[in-house]
């Protein structure tokens, strides 16, 4: 199961959501992460704890036009690309 | 202790240089005047700046760190600091923004050049952006650069220009999201969660009320001419 870390906030507005590093996670990381619509939606899954399955089966329920395969290169994907931002738990 | 005002907000400095209360000179706010903040920097966060930026003293330090901690400070107040050239051309308030050698000054102070006196830099580097009455205004601060341009005043922010390098001058209108994008890199973000919702609520708001453009120049007056005719600012 992974999970977000701690003080990685993630910040929507009506034009772009973005993630920004906050407290402690602040003097790790500098800058902040875009997301777009699919990103947000497996971000919000991940605040509570999701294992890369239950993302998948989230594309799925959400996404008509993508099959199991493509949504698991996608999400992925997705979690390479936000790795140090994660833990197990 | 030093207590200076800035975009309206009363700020007290405990400082242990003198290096700022001559910085800040022209900000001071009058005797008896009760603060809006409290500011102090430790000697930890003097040696961290000093750590992160080599060859400064103690004291040019003890600036870095009194701005970016008044960064931080004056969002409960509608008002964030950003990183860019603020030009007043008669009224319309033009933040020129861009990482620091692109051209930022070269190009205002060219049109400063062609326009005369129907323009004047309100403030050349770390202006404080804030809204009244749900108008963004953008005012002086003494953080204005290396060249000192800049002025305690104000104006109302209407236009924000994202600047780079190019083989030739051309300006074009830039959508809103790509403008939020280019503008959070000249933003300091806030440190702490709580501030978060106050710090994008001022960036949606900068955004609806500005038009945003993205510009490739030379170094040249040409530049200046074609930033003046693409933002339609008014040539007589």
């Amino acid at each position: 199961m992974l999970r977000i870390k701690k003080d990685m906030v993630l910040q929507e507005t009506s034009l772009q959501s973005f993630v920004v590093p906050v407290g402690k996670m602040a003097e790790e990381f500098h800058g902040m992460l875009r997301l777009n619509k699919t990103g947000v939606l497996y971000w919000r899954a991940l605040e509570k704890g999701a294992s890369k399955e239950e993302l998948v089966r989230l594309a799925l329920e959400t996404f008509d036009d993508i099959d199991e395969k493509k949504a698991a290169g996608d999400v992925e994907e997705f979690l390479d690309s936000i790795r140090p931002y994660l833990e197990e738990i | 202790m030093i207590k200076i005002r800035l975009a309206g907000i009363v700020i007290a400095v405990e400082n242990r240089y003198d290096l700022l209360e001559w910085y800040c000179r022209g900000y001071t706010a009058g005797p008896g005047i009760k603060e809006d903040i409290s500011i102090s920097v430790s000697p930890e966060k003097l040696d961290e700046e000093l750590e992160k930026t080599s060859g400064i003293s103690r004291r040019r330090a003890e600036l870095f760190c009194v701005y970016r901690e008044i960064g931080y400070r004056v969002l409960p107040f509608d008002a964030l600091l950003m990183h860019a050239v603020i030009l007043d051309f008669e009224g319309t308030g033009i933040a020129f923004m861009a990482p620091s050698g692109t051209g930022k000054t070269t190009l205002t102070c060219n049109i400063r050049k062609v326009c005369k006196n129907r323009v004047r830099i309100i403030n050349g580097d770390k202006p404080i952006i804030r809204v009244i009455g749900r108008k963004i205004y953008a005012f002086g601060t003494p953080w204005n650069g290396k060249e000192g341009y800049g002025c305690q005043s104000f104006v109302e922010l209407k236009k924000l220009c994202f600047l780079y390098q190019d083989q030739e001058n051309h300006i074009q209108r830039t959508e809103s999201g790509e403008a939020m994008k280019r503008l959070m890199k000249q933003l300091l973000i806030p440190e702490k969660g709580e501030d978060l919702n106050a710090f994008f609520g001022i960036l949606e708001l900068l955004l609806q009320k500005t038009e945003a453009y993205r510009m490739g120049c030379l170094p040249d007056e040409d530049a200046a001419w074609t930033a003046v005719r693409g933002m339609e600012l008014p040539l007589r």
